[in-house]
């Protein structure tokens, strides 16, 4: 019985040990948890200003202001509509074919706004036209389009394509609007 | 025969340890900050797209760079919020107290300095700041919804539990209000924080409610198990067998408590002498993975219990069962250390099969403190993945550092491959520049040639003439000026006859010249006259036909200089900012690089320090049941002797 007892012993310590395990390197190693962490901060604060700084190049060099468009999407409660994907095309050429996923309708839904499409044009009108495909009411597939004439001025260009519901005729209705 | 306190003392600590870590564990931290909100930047609707996917890096570097550009105007304090609570998540704690000091400075209102300091609390928990924690969760007032309030008084009573204080948590819990689903949990930590500070009977009964709860879903049932779990372990220290086994005994034989409860069980019948029922728990032990500790405990006090029964011929058996399989664990826990001393882990993380969501729960709810849990859910153990190594190493997986460690070495493979991509865009810019210069130099003469030919400036001179030359001629009732070509070459003609037939002697033949020329300059006068208003008309159209066309020339032409002047721009200036920015990558990599070996070797130790620890005690186990065999051997020999 005494054996049995050293054994529940150990088998308690070998359970026990653990949880300072992770302390007790810093001796080994020469490295210790809050040591490497606070590193692999600074790291990520590196790389994080880093890459905005990139961003903004990038956008600057392929996306200049003076050329720049780009549309959003977003849906305002979107209970009477279940989005699927949308396609979108400016001056009837088709910029851009988007499937969501289920998790990316979820970020919509509450709140998120997915930039669509980012290009260039020149200055003057240009027809955006969307199409949205999803599930409608009823659960029935539902297809619907939805256009504007924006005018490109000198500077960048931001159309939001809003999904919103119509309460009163219990209907989704889809509309492009232009951003100053 | 009774197992010594030391032992039940052992296991009772090692239950009410689980007890007191996995409480935390129910708790969200983001629930508050996921709330549907009026979206009046598309810029942050989009860095919110990314943050309500948990993509934290590119959420963040979208906000910081819509910061830069001024997109945001109308959230600049819940831009500021979600970069604090974002960064908390992506482990990057000291920017986020930085972030969440800065508004607290510029006098946030009451909502938005609670929902700092909550955060302030949770990152001084999560950092081991205990008193600081302490501090920013007190200062939380009432003034919040009551699913944060009831979070924030959770976290605050963990953090007092761990600073020792049970009396104020039990105080804080006992006034708990909340969201349902969280009060069983409420329940619970207050059972435990009762006990600790002395209120045993009161603990009791409200672990008991726990252990009792109605319920449909799992993780209700885990946190019952988890409860009766505790409080059988906690009898059983209390030399209260009996009772312990009651609630040991209701403990799910399929969940992640099930071993623990059935070797405790097994203990609890020892210690009222029933060897023979503690054979039922430890027998349904036998069958169950021998890389769990219970199943090993089990393994060698199975013919412990036989022993104590006289059957000494099924002691022996079980303890040469016992010492094969423990053998065999142990070689395979060799092949295990081997394969991590070779530097495949925690490489063998990332190849792995992803664990279940079943298997995490009960790698935390086993061993874990369940911090990260409570602290960032979103880069939890969902994201460690299993392999051969992550079996033996449950007890490590679900601790708290080494799942923050774990995620920064995740962390840092992005940065990595995310720096990688960026040194092989970046040169793609210098050749994009030198295009666009190239293409300047062959455009521009080109550009600047019909710049000089066609001059709206002019042309809109010249219709401004136009313009006053038909009025000059309306005001005079001109009609000869508005004649065709034609006309004016016939009108021209009939003028010089005019004058040379002034000229010839006065004759009849010359006379009736005269009268004939007289005849045809009225008709051409008559005609002119007769089309003047409609020539008028008509010329006006024109000229007003040429307006819009000429406006539409002068944008053109404002279009094309503003296009010039911007041309140099797409060029020009950047040299040296890629430059720099290359350098800041390629200066980031090898430090990057650097640093997740150290963060890889770091891994590699707290595994190999776990798993030396458990060969040890497999050894030990080993050695024991051997010496425990001799000793049954001789004590046969022995009663064989005796015999008559």
């Amino acid at each position: 019985m005494k054996i049995v007892c050293q054994m529940v012993l150990a088998f308690g310590l070998a359970l026990g040990a653990a949880a300072t395990a992770a302390d007790d390197q810093a001796g080994k190693t020469g490295d210790t948890f809050k040591g490497l962490d606070s590193e692999i901060q600074d790291l990520k604060k590196e790389v994080v200003e880093l890459n905005r700084d990139l961003f903004i190049l990038e956008e600057e060099l392929l996306f200049p202001s003076s050329t720049q468009v780009a549309v959003f999407l977003s849906v305002d409660t979107g209970s009477y509509f279940n989005l699927d994907s949308v396609q979108l095309k400016v001056d009837d050429k088709v910029v851009s074919n988007y499937l969501y996923t289920q998790r990316e309708v979820e970020a919509l839904h509450r709140g998120g706004v997915h930039r669509v499409y980012t290009g260039n044009l020149k200055a003057g009108d240009h027809e955006v036209v969307a199409l949205f495909t999803g599930k409608g009411p009823s659960g029935r597939d539902y297809r619907r389009g939805a256009n504007l004439v924006v005018n490109k001025g000198l500077g960048p260009k931001f159309v939001e394509l809003k999904i919103v519901d119509r309460e009163g005729k219990e209907q989704p209705e889809f509309v492009v609007k232009e951003w100053e | 025969m009774q197992c010594t306190p030391v032992t039940r003392r052992t296991l009772v600590r090692h239950g009410m340890c689980i007890a007191w870590l996995v409480f935390g564990w129910v708790v969200n931290p983001v629930m508050a900050g996921k709330e549907p909100r009026q979206v009046r930047d598309l810029h942050y609707g989009e860095v919110l797209f990314h943050f309500y996917q948990d993509d934290y890096f590119p959420a963040i570097t979208h906000l910081l760079a819509a910061d830069m550009q001024e997109r945001m105007p109308n959230h600049p304090i819940d831009s500021q919020l979600l970069l604090g609570g974002m960064e908390l998540s992506y482990g990057m704690n000291r920017e986020a107290t930085r972030v969440f000091h800065e508004l607290l400075d510029q006098n946030a209102e009451e909502p938005v300095r609670n929902r700092i300091w909550f955060s302030l609390g949770k990152i001084g928990y999560q950092r081991g700041y205990l008193q600081e924690a302490e501090d920013a969760l007190k200062r939380v007032t009432s003034n919040v919804s009551r699913a944060v309030h009831g979070q924030q008084q959770l976290l605050l009573a963990q953090v007092l539990m761990q600073q020792g204080k049970y009396q104020e948590a039990a105080e804080l819990l006992r006034e708990w209000k909340g969201p349902k689903q969280f009060s069983g949990y409420a329940d619970y930590n207050l059972g435990v924080a009762l006990i600790k500070s002395g209120n045993e009977d009161a603990g009791v009964a409200r672990l008991e409610d726990v252990g009792e709860l109605k319920t449909a879903n799992s993780e209700t049932y885990s946190l019952r198990d988890k409860a009766n779990l505790t409080l059988g372990l906690h009898l059983l220290g209390a030399d209260q067998p009996d009772s312990a086994r009651h609630y040991l005994n209701r403990v799910r034989l399929s969940g992640p408590f099930a071993n623990l409860a059935l070797l405790g069980a097994g203990w609890a019948d020892t210690e009222t002498g029933n060897f023979q029922s503690a054979l039922v728990p430890w027998n349904e032990l036998l069958g169950r993975s021998p890389a769990d500790p219970p199943v090993q405990e089990a393994l060698v006090a199975m013919p412990y219990a036989l022993g104590q029964l006289n059957a000494r011929a099924d002691a022996i058996q079980h303890y040469q069962r016992a010492i094969d399989l423990l053998s065999e664990e142990g070689r395979h826990l060799d092949q295990v250390v081997d394969n991590i001393e070779q530097v495949l882990f925690p490489h063998t993380l990332d190849q792995g099969v992803f664990v279940e969501a079943g298997v995490l729960q009960q790698a935390l709810m086993v061993g874990g403190s369940g911090t990260s849990r409570l602290m960032s859910p979103d880069r939890n153990l969902g994201t460690v993945p299993y392999s051969p190594e992550t079996g033996y190493l449950v007890q490590l997986l679900a601790l708290h550092e080494f799942q923050e460690a774990w995620k920064n070495y995740h962390d840092l493979q992005y940065l990595a491959t995310n720096l990688t991509y960026w040194n092989e865009q970046i040169d793609t810019y210098d050749a994009m520049l030198a295009n666009r210069r190239e293409a300047y130099k062959e455009r521009m003469p080109r550009v600047e040639a019909a710049q000089h030919t066609l001059d709206p400036g002019q042309v809109r001179d010249r219709w401004h003439d136009l313009k006053a030359r038909l009025d000059q001629i309306a005001d005079a009732n001109d009609y000869l000026a508005l004649a065709t070509t034609r006309e004016g070459q016939m009108w021209q003609k009939l003028k010089g006859l005019g004058a040379r037939l002034e000229r010839l002697p006065a004759t009849e033949k010359t006379e009736q010249l005269k009268e004939k020329r007289r005849l045809l300059a009225g008709v051409l006068r008559w005609q002119l006259n007769a089309s003047y208003k409609e020539r008028l008309w008509q010329a006006r159209k024109m000229l007003n036909d040429l307006d819009g066309p000429l406006v539409q020339a002068r944008q053109g032409r404002a279009a094309l200089e503003h296009a010039m002047a911007g041309a140099t721009h797409q060029f020009v200036g950047y040299d040296d900012q890629i430059a720099e920015l290359r350098t800041r990558i390629r200066k980031l990599q090898p430090h990057i690089v650097r640093t997740l070996a150290r963060q890889g070797e770091y891994l590699r130790n707290l595994a190999l320090k776990e798993l030396e620890l458990r060969r040890r005690n497999l050894k030990r186990y080993v050695l024991q049941a051997r010496f425990a065999l001799a000793a049954t051997y001789d004590q046969a020999t022995n009663a064989r002797g005796n015999l008559p």
